[in-house]
């Protein structure tokens, strides 16, 4: 026999071009959310490879020629490596591997190429996610990977199409879902990266700047994007309260202020009942500081404390972080060292006025005492609070003290705290957030980067460090109604401080459409928030805590792998029963006339596949004519159920279970084989 | 479960494996999963394994697609040496539509089929027929890559009785002169001397056009066949003896040749070979009769 092997793709590894449509369609949609990220030329040679898959379906233009593919790839990696230095990472390699997919487009012929394309498609999804992980854009992507998986199925599967494609997909989908979870809550989490990220996959988060330069910006960050939310299961603090500390800057050349090295400290008292429990769900931002309210009275797991009670994480904060936190307000901070306290009181050359000015505010007043004049001497000067303060000069501190008199939290605190060291008192910036807009619907506050605030703190003696927040005493609305209401306010033409309370709740007092959008706004936050701390929240720590409270903590990766495994292979034999229990889906009547076969197969009657009932009562009848009346009324009673549809089934039920054959010698005759070749 | 002539597919003659496409898949996986763990991202990892979920539940759909069918096999028409024997694998459905199915034997190109529910459909396995004689049904398998391409279900070997009786290749060039077997007397199937012109009867699909009585149809009294009694007319011997120089498939070759001719020519002919003899006869029972003969001859009985 002459075994011919198949060269060319048979009919059926040539997939339909439906199918071609879908395909395309799926990989549009699935890049559609990648397209604001990448430079425009990504985006055009894009749209004309994929246009011209469009045209080679449509008007069955030819495919390039290899030679063309060839160099318009090497033109493509080219451009890539042109734009991002790099062919690797999260901003190139998504845009790598979108013009290899439309490339791939271009020489689509076996099944095998459009398979391939589909994964491709899958993997663009899991970069869609590394850009945004939004409730909104999940649902779109999972849209597009019931569609993308549609097309698979109408590859694999050329008799479904549309609908019934989507449908089996959405059918696979479902039934993956426990395993998904299943994986999802087992699988070994990895406490970092396999291998060192390329620096791209952190561009575009914003953080705390771990210096400040006042007067070298001319217009504050008005950035909506959100720091951090927290969570208070109990009482909630009032905004006037809520003072985030992340960073101290004790160091300055007159202009620029930065943080001194601190060591590591241990917290000396424990946190006891008193001590205000939140959570913190902390947004990536690419920079180690974990923003606590004052004063931290528990030091996070992995998290480490400085001397100036800032907290630090091991790493920079790259995703999203949960955290379990607790404040107090009867925490002291520890009392400088020698050394600390000299850094404290390090100053430049300051110019004469200001030390005048400091002279003056310290004659005859103790420490505490100044400070409060200091602070009164802001708000009784002619001194304005904006957000877009002149620029500043070499001295920006003197200039702006006897000059511009126009600025923000970060002029304040800077000139407040060069007051009080020319005064000789220790003082330092704190830098952080203040306030946060509280969200009633899932009782925590969004604190976003327009909220970051700087502040100072002094050390009195016998009171030791001391807060002191000069725009306080500028612009008392900024705390107590936040930055969003202090930026209306000024918006609106109003000088903070100024104002009666009555007249600033009338001047922020919303709108009923405001209102309505703030509502609207805050239930989707919380929608947001919900989605953040219960799904992608999930890392090594909530991990190990799930399966601590299911009695699996302690398990190493690999047992936990194993685990997994057990309860993987559990749940697809659960599915394997449910299925195996529909498979015949016979009614009583057929179930019965089963078993009557089965029971004279037992007596060495079996019945030949090709034999209908009546044949078959007829040759057991006259194999067993004891046999034969209960033989010919059975079936006779099935002939009628089954194809008149009338007479009693339960009867017939009943009949069938109290027939029981009794073998009878050897008589085994087992029906011919059937004729079914011509001889 | 297999009783004579048909076997239903049961869970353990069922077997699966990832596909070519399902190693691609497994791969792409695989770097997902890196991506995801690099990236320490929650959906990433979500997507991974919903993904790996897929992959495990379209297990499950594979077998379903193939369990419970029911496969019989009915013989091929009788076809000369080197055309295909057409065998009809019948699957029966007992239950919920079955898509994308392909029967498949080792060297053959596959026969693709969707089956409805409760339903029976019989595509065509095609198997060339090389030697003459009888040709078993080959062993083929049931498979599937339903249902999304990256498993490939298929069932232990069906081995179902059935036969295809394969004629001798007929020899390329016409060797037998029947002019001279026939005195004077072409090949074309008219009325031939030597047979008496016997009436006329109604016309019978296949008969020869050149016998057709046209002056009947003329005057419309409807298409008749000119029969002409064979009984005076001289046979023809188709005899192995004739083609003694060639070795014993050539001959037969000649022979299967000399048959269709002889059919052709609308001549009775009998088949002489050694140790068997047919009686000239003509028609397709004879026809096929013969060809039988030569099909079998010095051949052992089928299994």
């Amino acid at each position: 026999m002459i075994f011919r092997r198949r060269a060319e793709p048979a009919a059926s590894e040539q997939p339909e071009r439906a199918a071609g449509y879908g395909l395309l369609a799926s990989a549009v949609v699935a890049l559609a959310p990648l397209v604001a990220g990448w430079p425009w030329w990504l985006t055009a040679a894009l749209g004309l490879l994929f246009g011209w898959r469009f045209l080679m379906l449509r008007r069955g233009w030819p495919a390039p020629g290899g030679l063309l593919r060839v160099v318009l790839m090497v033109l493509l990696v080219a451009l890539v490596w042109r734009q991002y230095g790099t062919i690797f990472g999260r901003d190139a390699g998504s845009g790598l591997l979108a013009l290899m997919l439309a490339l791939k487009f271009l020489e689509l012929r076996r099944l095998r190429d459009y398979m391939i394309a589909v994964f491709l498609i899958y993997f663009l999804i899991l970069v869609g996610f590394l850009y945004s992980q939004a409730p909104w854009l999940v649902l779109y992507l999972l849209a597009v990977f019931v569609a993308t998986t549609a097309t698979l199925v109408r590859l694999a599967v050329p008799g479904l199409r549309g609908r019934r494609a989507t449908r089996l997909a959405l059918v696979l989908l479902v039934q993956a879902l426990p395993l998904m979870l299943a994986m999802h809550l087992l699988f070994p989490r990895l406490p970092g990266p396999l291998w060192g990220l390329p620096q791209d996959a952190y561009t575009g988060l914003t953080g705390l700047s771990e210096e400040m330069q006042p007067g070298s910006i001319n217009e504050l960050s008005q950035s909506d994007e959100i720091a951090f939310r927290a969570e208070f299961p109990g009482a909630r603090p009032r905004p006037a309260e809520l003072y985030w500390r992340a960073l101290v800057l004790t160091r300055t050349d007159g202009r620029r202020w930065t943080r001194a090295p601190e060591s590591v400290v241990q917290l000396r008292r424990a946190a006891d009942s008193t001590a205000l429990l939140y959570t913190l769900t902390l947004e990536p931002s690419n920079k180690p500081w974990l923003p606590a309210l004052e004063l931290p009275a528990r030091v996070p797991a992995g998290a480490r404390l400085r001397t100036s009670f800032v907290l630090e994480a091991p790493q920079p904060v790259r995703t999203r972080m949960l955290i379990e936190m607790s404040a107090d307000t009867r925490h002291r901070l520890p009392d400088p060292d020698p050394g600390e306290r000299a850094a404290t009181l390090a100053l430049p050359a300051v110019s004469a006025r200001v030390a005048a000015l400091a002279r003056e505010l310290h004659a005859g007043r103790s420490d505490a005492e100044t400070a409060r004049a200091a602070l009164g001497h802001f708000r009784e000067q002619d001194f304005y609070y904006t957000l877009t303060p002149p620029l500043l000069g070499d001295d920006p501190v003197d200039e702006f003290l006897f000059e511009s008199r126009r600025g923000f939290c970060e002029h304040y605190a800077a000139a407040f705290v060069t007051l009080m060291r020319a005064a000789g008192i220790p003082a330092r910036i704190v830098t952080g957030y203040q306030g946060g807009e509280y969200n009633p619907n899932g009782r925590y506050f969004i604190v976003r980067q327009s909220d970051a605030h700087a502040w100072a703190e002094v050390w009195l003696a016998g009171r030791g460090w001391t807060r002191a927040d000069p725009t306080a005493a500028i612009a008392p609305e900024r705390i107590e109604y936040g930055a969003e209401a202090l930026r209306r306010l000024l918006a609106g033409g109003t000088r903070p401080g100024q104002l009666p309370a009555e007249g600033v709740r009338q001047a922020l007092a919303l709108g009923w459409l405001e209102g309505v959008q703030r509502q609207a706004r805050l239930a989707f936050d919380a929608v947001q928030n919900g989605w953040q701390r219960w799904v992608l929240g999930y890392d090594l720590r909530r991990q190990r805590e799930l399966l601590a409270a299911i009695g699996l903590g302690g398990l190493n990766a690999a047992r936990l792998l194993g685990v997994l495994a057990l309860i993987v292979a559990l749940l697809f034999g659960a599915y394997l029963m449910v299925t195996r229990q529909r498979a015949p889906r016979l009614d009583p009547v057929q179930r019965a006339y089963r078993k009557f076969g089965r029971r004279l197969a037992r007596v060495g009657l079996a019945r030949a596949p090709h034999e209908g009932a009546r044949d078959y009562a007829e040759r057991s009848a006259a194999a067993r004519p004891d046999l034969a009346a209960e033989l010919r009324a059975i079936s006779a009673e099935y002939l009628q159920l089954r194809y008149r549809e009338h007479g009693d089934a339960q009867a017939f039920v009943r009949r069938v279970a109290g027939f029981r054959p009794r073998r009878r010698g050897v008589s085994r005759r087992r029906p011919g084989p059937p004729e079914n070749s011509r001889r | 479960m297999t009783t004579a002539g048909q076997v239903t597919i049961g869970p353990r003659a069922i077997f699966i494996l990832p596909t070519r496409h399902g190693i691609t898949f497994a791969l792409i996986l695989l770097a997902l999963l890196l991506a995801a763990i690099n990236y320490a991202n929650a959906l990433a990892y979500l997507l991974t394994f919903l993904l790996a979920g897929m992959g495990i539940v379209s297990l499950l759909h594979t077998q379903r697609n193939l369990l419970g069918l029911t496969v019989t096999v009915t013989g091929a028409d009788p076809v000369f040496a080197g055309e295909a024997a057409a065998f009809h694998v019948c699957l029966a459905n007992p239950g919920r539509e079955r898509l994308a199915l392909r029967v498949e034997a080792k060297g053959l190109v596959p026969a693709h089929l969707d089956l409805p529910a409760r339903d029976t459909r019989c595509p065509t396995l095609a198997v060339p027929a090389t030697r003459r004689g009888w040709l078993d049904c080959p062993p083929f398998v049931l498979a599937s890559h339903y249902p999304l391409g990256i498993t490939r279900a298929w069932t232990r070997r069906v081995r179902l009785p059935a036969h295809c009786l394969v004629y001798p290749r007929p020899a390329a060039e016409s060797v037998l002169n029947f002019a001279e077997a026939v005195e004077g007397e072409g090949t074309s199937g008219a009325h031939r001397e030597g047979e008496d012109f016997a009436g006329l009867r109604t016309y019978q699909p296949g008969d020869s056009p050149a016998r057709i009585s046209w002056k009947t149809l003329a005057r419309g009294q409807g298409l008749h066949t000119k029969d002409f009694s064979a009984q005076a007319a001289e046979s023809v011997w188709i005899d192995w003896e004739q083609f003694a120089p060639h070795d014993t498939e050539a001959r037969l070759g000649l022979l299967t040749r000399a048959v269709l001719e002889a059919e052709d020519a609308g001549l009775l002919y009998g088949l002489r070979l050694p140790g068997r003899t047919l009686d000239p006869g003509n028609g397709a029972a004879h026809r096929a009769n013969c060809l039988e003969v030569l099909a079998l001859h010095d051949l052992p009985a089928p299994r």
